[in-house]
């Protein structure tokens, strides 16, 4: 019973059904599962399987985005449960991600967050026009391994060295990776500006994401 | 399609010309208007829609096709844009050729094959390559120059363009600051009646999908109401700002253009006003923007065909290519998708040389290359010219059958007629092979270097503007 519960999960990430995959979590929950394995079984098994399917090229993003939504909505009605529970997900890497101050474009960045959930991260994304304190306050509150900071524009490409010189003067550089990434940014400057990891495009960001956190 | 028309001379319903898909992208387009709306983030622009009886909610604006219609009859189907000196003005708009824009904005140049950040020095090169090109008319900022720290990029920029070249020159006016150099440099070089005729070459941009960022509608406001031309410019991203169906993306782009055209003539009425658009679909794969699919073509037809028919002229296209490297995908692609829009006589075309990587990397070589293509398209739409001396019957009676022309004096007379090719390849292989048997990249090569060397700046700025001009921008 239990089995094909699972499966149906894991098959609601892979078609990106975020409501099926938000009733299925309340299902396991009520029939008595645990909300750990809940995850582990089902829906972790389906994202893995997007992920493969997308490195495969047979999905492509709308699939990804749309499986990465379907886990999402699933872990928020495990997340009490989850905490109650004191239960640590397994994860490749926490990570909180952001498009820097000032820099509307946000699309990269999404793709980036659907690709590293898909490969097992935990990622929050604080979405875009992010000032340099918010991002401070994330990495207090959440902890994460990996901060990745995303600028489209010359003129806010500046706002990510600003947030590593923040981090620094908050104490917290050596607690997190930073990536950066976006159109106008090079691997020159991820290095002048002392950030740990540079990435073209998402496939390469999930790579470099692994190597930094040591999940590769 | 309709016959052009004189400022201010109504041409009958917007949608006569379209045919029955794009007539209904703009009956979708006027339905997203009035139904979904767009988001107008400057108040003051937000204002202006009100009082001309647009339904306001915030931020949000709706409006009905009455507006646009009236937007129609006061938007000049053509206009002159004065240039340095008379024989430099240019006329934009359907009966004029196509006025062609270099690269335009990317922050990387290509270097060898690396990308690196550009530098002064790199768009002094990109200035004098446009100068000296016999097609580039306009030009602004082909490469960032970010070594210049960025609160003077605008005035070093704008010193480097008029002082390397008399063309018509594009700043970046994406912000308050950014406008205010590009008028004060007008001034100092035009004098304080700069405004009485348009001058200013821009590019505004929505944010896609339905928004007009506060900044855009400022500058927009300020723009008209001085009378310079708004080129209002759409690059949504099917699949990720507008809908990944071709038609779904020109609805959403023609919306955000007529949105611009009616806040432009709501601000001026009779204001020049240039219907852009350069949106093309996401990569499934990457997210990245295709300039090189042939969807991109087809938008772009579809795109000149929907601005004229409204009867303003349009930008579109340019030699546009998701190549890294000025290479056979880089030619193919930017020839074909320069051609596409050429033939439909559009009026302005921006990227029409230099550009590589979709926007995002200037390249001198791929310039010279563009430029030459550019150069070839225009030789072959002057078309035939069937008079008495072309048809040459005299000369195919005293040549007769089996005889060669080759040592008539008609020949003669008409060698240098034909487009000499100063970088492709017209030698037999034994030639090519016996002067170095370069490729095309390397011919280009050689010839950016044979460019910089001739290049010289004009001379025509008087002393004393040179003097303001220096103390303003580099001061």
């Amino acid at each position: 019973m239990s089995a094909e519960l699972y499966e149906q999960m894991k098959q609601s990430v892979i078609d990106g059904e975020v409501e099926l995959a938000e009733e299925l979590a309340q299902k396991g929950l009520d029939s008595g599962l645990s909300a750990v394995e809940i995850l582990e079984e089902g829906y972790v098994k389906g994202i893995e399987e997007v992920g493969d399917l997308f490195g495969r090229g047979e999905f492509f993003l709308p699939e990804l985005v749309q499986g990465a939504e379907a886990m999402k909505a699933a872990v928020a009605v495990l997340q009490p449960a989850l905490d109650a529970a004191g239960a640590k997900r397994s994860t490749a890497g926490v990570a909180v991600a952001g498009t820097v101050a000032g820099d509307i474009h946000e699309i990269g960045k999404t793709i980036v967050c659907s690709m590293l959930s898909a490969a097992g991260f935990t990622v929050t994304d604080v979405g875009c026009d992010v000032p340099v304190e918010s991002f401070i306050e994330k990495c207090k509150e959440l902890k994460p391994d990996l901060l990745l900071l995303s600028a489209l524009l010359t003129t806010t490409m500046p706002n990510q060295q600003k947030t590593i010189e923040a981090l620094k003067e908050a104490g917290l550089r050596a607690d997190v990776k930073v990536m950066i990434g976006g159109a106008p940014t090079t691997r020159a400057w991820a290095d002048e500006i002392g950030a740990d990891g540079y990435a073209e495009d998402a496939i390469e960001a999930v790579a470099v994401a692994k190597g930094l956190t040591g999940a590769a | 399609m309709s016959a052009p028309r004189e400022p201010g001379v109504p041409e009958g319903a917007a949608t006569a010309p379209l045919d029955a898909g794009l007539r209904r992208v703009h009956e979708a387009a006027l339905r997203v208007l009035a139904d979904v709306g767009c988001v107008v983030a400057d108040p003051e622009a937000a204002a202006l829609f009100a009082a001309h009886g647009a339904a306001v909610d915030g931020r949000r604006v709706r409006f009905g096709e009455e507006l646009v219609a009236r937007a129609l009859e006061t938007a000049p189907a053509g206009y002159t844009v004065a240039g340095r000196r008379t024989e430099l003005d240019l006329r934009v708009g359907r009966g004029a050729p196509t006025v062609l824009g270099a690269a335009s904005g990317p922050a990387l140049v290509l270097d060898g094959t690396e990308q690196r950040h550009g530098t002064l020095d790199d768009l002094r090169t990109a200035i004098a390559l446009a100068h000296l090109s016999p097609n580039i008319a306009v030009h602004g900022f082909s490469v960032e120059p970010t070594d210049v720290p960025e609160e003077r990029r605008a005035a070093v920029g704008a010193h480097a363009h008029l002082v390397g070249s008399d063309k018509g020159f594009r700043p970046n006016v994406s912000t308050l600051a950014e406008l205010r150099v590009a008028t004060d440099v007008c001034e100092i070089v035009y004098g304080a009646g700069w405004h009485e005729r348009p001058r200013l070459w821009t590019i505004i941009n929505s944010t896609s999908p339905l928004t007009v960022s506060a900044e855009a509608g400022q500058v927009l406001l300020r723009l008209a109401r001085l009378g310079q031309p708004i080129c209002f410019a759409v690059c949504a991203m099917g699949g990720t700002t507008a809908p990944l169906t071709p038609a779904g993306l020109l609805t959403v782009q023609h919306a955000e253009v007529l949105c611009g055209l009616v806040l432009t003539q709501l601000a001026r009425p009779g204001c020049p006003f240039l219907y852009g658009g350069t949106s093309s679909l996401a990569s499934m794969h990457t997210g990245a923007l295709m300039m090189g699919a042939p969807e991109y073509w087809t938008l772009m037809e579809a795109t000149v065909r929907l601005g004229h028919a409204l009867g303003v002229p349009v930008r579109a296209g340019g030699s546009l290519t998701d190549a890294h490297v000025p290479d056979a995908q880089a030619g193919i692609e930017s020839a074909l998708a320069l051609k596409t829009v050429l033939d439909l006589d559009v009026d302005f075309v921006l990227h029409a040389a230099g550009i590589l990587s979709s926007f995002n990397c200037y390249s001198p070589l791929k310039f010279v290359i563009d430029d030459e293509v550019v150069s070839s398209l225009r030789a072959a739409r002057r078309g035939l010219v069937v008079d008495e001396e072309t048809l040459a019957l005299d000369v195919i009676a005293a040549v007769g059958p089996g005889g060669s022309t080759l040592g008539h004096a008609h020949t003669r007379r008409h060698a240098r007629e034909t487009m000499r090719a100063t970088l492709m390849n017209r030698a037999p292989f034994r030639a090519w092979r016996a002067l170095g048997g370069r490729d095309l990249a390397a011919a280009a090569a050689a010839r950016v270097d044979e460019l910089l060397q001739v290049y010289t700046p004009p001379d025509d700025l008087d002393a004393a503007t040179r003097r303001q001009l220096d103390a303003y921008c580099l001061g």
